[in-house]
């Protein structure tokens, strides 16, 4: 459950097993670096048939993620194996955060910003801690 | 006219009716019989006993009558009756108890002088009198009842509280003459004196007589005035007074009675009381007052005066002896619910004391038994142990004493074990909140010496012991040993799991069998088959509700493996430390047949002979402290030396040497004398260093023996407060300086016996323990879990104790599956808290950002 070192980790919300909360840090050397972004998983009762729901709960800004923090990645739609698992799917989304795919952008301003080194990461943080300020 | 009008105004009415029918002459005659008859009333009633008008009045009275007016005479004699004695009468009759706190020559006096007056008006007809003089009755109580002062139920209750200690003072000298008698007689001479203040007199004065007569005669005078106050209506306040008159002093002769003494019993000498006071007082008063049941009109109906209320709805059924009976009930329910209170409150202090005071819990039982309050007892008693037991200052081994003793005694009066349940909980809880219980549980069922002395009866046995020979006696005398069961499944059931219950044996186990050279394994033994058997009884309350039936019909043996397993490794333990004496044995054996060639002849020669291994399954014992430690080269081959021989003899087995772990029997000798000394190997191997050198740098002397500096330090604190080493600093001011203190001044301790062997036994005083503790071992098991916790709390941010536990309870149940309790588990979070991986913050546990 715990991810270890690899900066995710996931655990099981409350009294049932199938809503999950997972958390992920940015990975060194991208623009996420120091950011823990919370995530909620959601497995249907077919899992590992289907794929779990997986959303950020923690405000975004990346092109792959919407403003309501719904992801775009392939093997949590079309290309799903029930050979992931909890660990695999963050480790992915971990990744997805530092390489993103702007050929499917949920957020196109993002897309368009990625060329912008500086002003992506501002950017990042604005949204970052603009969310936390929210929740809090 | 002839018939009588039911008011005065109706009979007024017929007088109109017929007035024409008289002459001017009879109207005449009647008015002037009238004004005569209204002035001699007046005269009469207001003359106070002045009867010389009587005739005059007695003669307008015939003349009124003659004309038929006789309802008119009547009511207006009544009603002049009625002003005057209120304007008068009433306020003079109270008047008298301002004067005189005693009534009772008034109450009796009052009626019979108007009685008097009343018979002198009272007209001719005879079957009018009674009815007459229940309209008086009436008329006189309603007055006085109107008019009644704020202190008279409170004067009658002193009178009746007077005469009934006189009553009690006179029984009680037949009944036990005593020091209580003695009691008595100076209270009441208390009061005597205070009453005598108020300004009692004579009415006291005769009572004062009244103790040297006949007490029959104390209780006619008593029926007297309780007759006359009935006849003038006051019926229920008087039973009010003599009634709480009699509560008041039975209450105050049990507590006298019961007061702190708790070994005997007082149930029957207070029944016996009951018998002896107020019931004679009843049953004296009830034959006097049934004597007079004919003088009662009917519509008082109150003959008996347990039944104000029932008898008005039954008059006539009650006899005396009814009445009496139902008193005695009243009166014996009150006696055992104040004995019971008396009992309740002081059950903290009766229990303490508790198989010294088990009369006190008998009297307590039967009391509960008849009044049913016990969750009186269980309120009560659970707030006096939160208030004196269940605080910081108590010791953990006085609590669970004290609950031993509250199950013993408790079982006394709940047999079902119901109310003990609802006790024991804030007990155990407590206790389950406190870190040395297990370890305290443990000493008490298997320690003899450890053990209260003053709970137990013989001290030197243990709790075990105690225990089953308790159940041996019951099971010799055929009746159920639920007992012994009990206590020690209760006692278990604080710790929750019989298994930490058994580590914990184990550690003190193999600590006691590794330290103490020669031990008495036999008694330990024995223990050990107690607690087995103990152990399987608890798991079988817990687990198999049928082998409690089992149990009872004796038809015992189920399957017991659960206890065999969890104290086999015990056994095995102490099993190992039989076969090391047999194996120890069979290879010194070999020693004689061939000599190994190590042992070569000398100073520093060592002969097995001083060598006394333990050979310990490792397996089976608890995790052993490991220390390395370099020994003298004599003792390192004789131990390899040793080794050998064992593998020889069982092989394939191998021995390894716990250096650090044992005794050493050493003689220190000086020049001028030995001492001799039993310490840990540790303390030889450091003492030994100085036998070819006698100054060691502290660095140089932990490379020797191959120990950190620092324990070093610590331990060699031994030989320095034996005065054998001396500290001094060296050139480096981490680096101290021990020396030998050759020829030393003696040690203040053993100045006058010196040269004369010593022989000092060396605890684990220092903190040092041959085995890891269960706290060890626990926080080691709990280390797993710690990722999870971690992850845990990256994921939910903050989080409450208990939602940990059950988290983990929920999500680990495999390999290793989550067993502590939720002390543990905060025990470990807080050494996470202090390794500043955690934060703990209004009670949720954050993680250290």
């Amino acid at each position: 459950m715990g991810g270890g070192d690899l900066g995710v980790s996931a655990f099981p919300e409350g009294e049932s097993i199938f809503t999950w909360i997972g958390t992920i840090e940015g990975g060194k050397g991208t623009m996420y670096e120091g950011l823990s972004y919370k995530l909620s998983l959601r497995f249907p009762m077919d899992y590992p048939f289907k794929p779990p729901q997986i959303k950020f709960e923690t405000m975004c800004f990346h092109p792959n993620v919407d403003q309501f923090g719904n992801i775009c990645l392939d093997i949590l739609q079309d290309k799903w194996s029930s050979a992931y698992d909890c660990r695999t799917i963050l480790l992915s989304i971990q990744s997805l955060l530092g390489e993103p795919n702007p050929e499917s952008p949920l957020n196109s301003y993002a897309a368009a910003l990625w060329s912008n080194k500086e002003d992506y990461q501002k950017m990042v943080h604005k949204q970052y801690f603009a969310g936390e300020a929210f929740e809090s | 006219m002839a018939t009588e009008g039911p008011s005065s105004s109706s009979a007024v009415v017929c007088n109109l009716a017929i007035l024409d029918s008289l002459t001017d002459d009879s109207i005449r005659q009647i008015h002037d019989s009238y004004t005569g008859f209204c002035a001699t009333t007046a005269t009469l009633l207001t003359g106070a006993g002045d009867l010389s008008v009587g005739p005059e009045f007695i003669a307008h009275v015939h003349s009124l009558c003659h004309h038929g007016l006789h309802s008119l005479v009547r009511d207006h004699f009544l009603k002049s009756l009625e002003e005057i004695f209120e304007q008068n009468g009433a306020s003079k009759f109270w008047r008298h108890f301002d004067a005189y706190t005693n009534f009772a020559l008034l109450s009796k006096n009052q009626p019979p002088s108007y009685k008097d007056q009343m018979s002198e008006g009272r007209h001719p007809s005879d079957a009018e009198r009674s009815h007459l003089f229940s309209r008086y009755q009436l008329l006189v109580s309603s007055v006085l009842m109107a008019s009644l002062p704020r202190h008279f139920p409170e004067i009658l209750h002193w009178y009746f509280k007077g005469r009934l200690e006189e009553l009690s003072t006179i029984m009680g000298g037949e009944f036990n003459d005593d020091e209580s008698q003695d009691k008595d007689e100076m209270d009441l001479d208390e009061k005597r004196k205070i009453s005598y203040r108020t300004g009692e007199m004579d009415i006291d004065e005769c009572s004062h007589q009244g103790r040297f007569l006949e007490n029959n005669k104390l209780v006619k005078n008593i029926g007297k005035v309780v007759r006359d106050l009935r006849s003038l209506g006051f019926t229920s306040m008087t039973e009010d007074a003599y009634s709480s008159a009699i509560f008041l002093l039975l209450k105050a002769k049990v507590h006298d009675l019961a007061g702190d003494d708790y070994r005997s019993s007082v149930l029957e000498s207070i029944k016996g009381w009951i018998q002896a006071v107020p019931l004679q007082f009843f049953r004296a008063l009830l034959a006097y007052l049934g004597d007079s049941v004919s003088y009662d009109s009917p519509s008082s109906g109150l003959k008996s005066p347990l039944a104000s209320h029932p008898s008005s709805c039954y008059p006539g059924i009650d006899t005396p002896s009814q009445g009496l009976v139902r008193w005695q009930l009243r009166l014996e329910y009150f006696a055992y619910e104040t004995l019971q209170d008396l009992r309740i409150a002081k059950l903290f202090e009766i229990i303490v004391d508790y198989p010294d005071s088990s009369p006190a819990i008998e009297d307590l039982k039967q009391c509960l038994e008849y009044t049913g309050q016990h969750s009186k007892l269980v309120e009560s008693f659970i707030s006096a142990l939160q208030y004196r037991l269940l605080t910081a200052g108590a010791s953990t081994n006085d609590i669970l004493h004290q609950y031993v003793s509250t199950i013993k005694a408790l079982r006394t009066i709940d047999p079902a074990g119901v109310f003990l349940e609802a006790v024991g909980e804030p007990i155990r809880d407590y206790l389950r909140g406190r870190k040395d219980t297990i370890k305290c549980i443990v000493t008490m069922l298997t320690d003899g010496t450890g053990g209260n002395p003053n709970v137990s009866g013989n001290a030197g046995d243990s709790l075990l012991e105690e225990l089953n020979r308790d159940e041996e006696s019951q099971e010799n005398t055929g009746s159920r040993n639920r007992r012994k069961v009990d206590i020690l499944g209760m006692i278990v059931g604080i710790i929750g799991s019989k298994d930490q219950l058994v580590n914990e044996y184990r550690v003190m186990l193999a600590e006691k069998l590794l330290n103490k050279s020669d031990y008495d394994i036999d008694s330990e033994i024995r223990t050990l088959e107690l607690l087995k058997a103990g152990v399987d009884i608890w798991h079988s309350l817990c687990c198999i509700r049928i082998f409690r039936l089992h149990f009872h019909v004796g038809t015992v043996i189920l399957q017991i493996h659960f206890g065999e397993n969890s104290m086999q490794k015990c056994e095995i333990m102490l099993n190992d430390l039989i076969d090391s004496k047999r194996t120890n044995s069979n290879i010194k054996a070999t020693i004689a047949q061939t000599p190994l060639t190590g042992a070569e002849p000398g100073a520093s020669a060592v002969s097995m002979d001083i060598l006394d291994a333990t050979i310990i399954s490792s397996n089976f014992w608890p995790p052993i402290q490991d220390e390395t430690l370099n020994v003298s080269e004599p003792v390192d081959n004789l131990l390899s030396d040793y080794a050998k021989r064992f593998n020889e003899i069982k092989t394939p087995r191998k021995l390894l040497w716990k250096k650090n772990l044992g005794t050493v029997k050493l003689e220190l000798q000086f020049e001028d004398r030995a001492v001799q000394f039993t310490v840990a190997p540790v303390h030889a191997a450091i003492i030994m260093q100085f036998q070819d050198q006698t100054s060691w740098t502290s660095k140089n002397l932990a490379a020797a023996i191959g120990l950190p500096v620092d324990v070093l330090n610590r331990r060699i604190n031994f030989w320095i407060s034996k005065g054998i080493l001396a500290e001094s600093l060296g050139a480096d001011s981490n680096d101290h300086v021990f020396t030998l203190m050759e020829g030393m001044v003696e040690t203040n301790k053993n100045g006058g016996n010196s040269g004369s062997c010593e022989e000092i036994l060396v605890g684990d005083d220092e903190g040092e323990r041959s085995v890891a503790s269960v706290e060890d071992q626990i926080r080691k098991e709990m280390t797993i879990y710690e990722k999870f916790i971690m992850g845990m709390l990256t994921n939910f941010g903050s989080m409450a104790l208990d939602r940990i536990h059950n988290t983990l309870k929920m999500f680990c149940i495999a390999d290793p599956p989550y067993d502590k309790s939720l002390q543990q588990l905060q025990s470990f979070l807080s050494g996470l808290v202090s390794e500043e991986k955690l934060e703990l913050r209004d009670g949720m546990y954050f993680m250290k950002k």
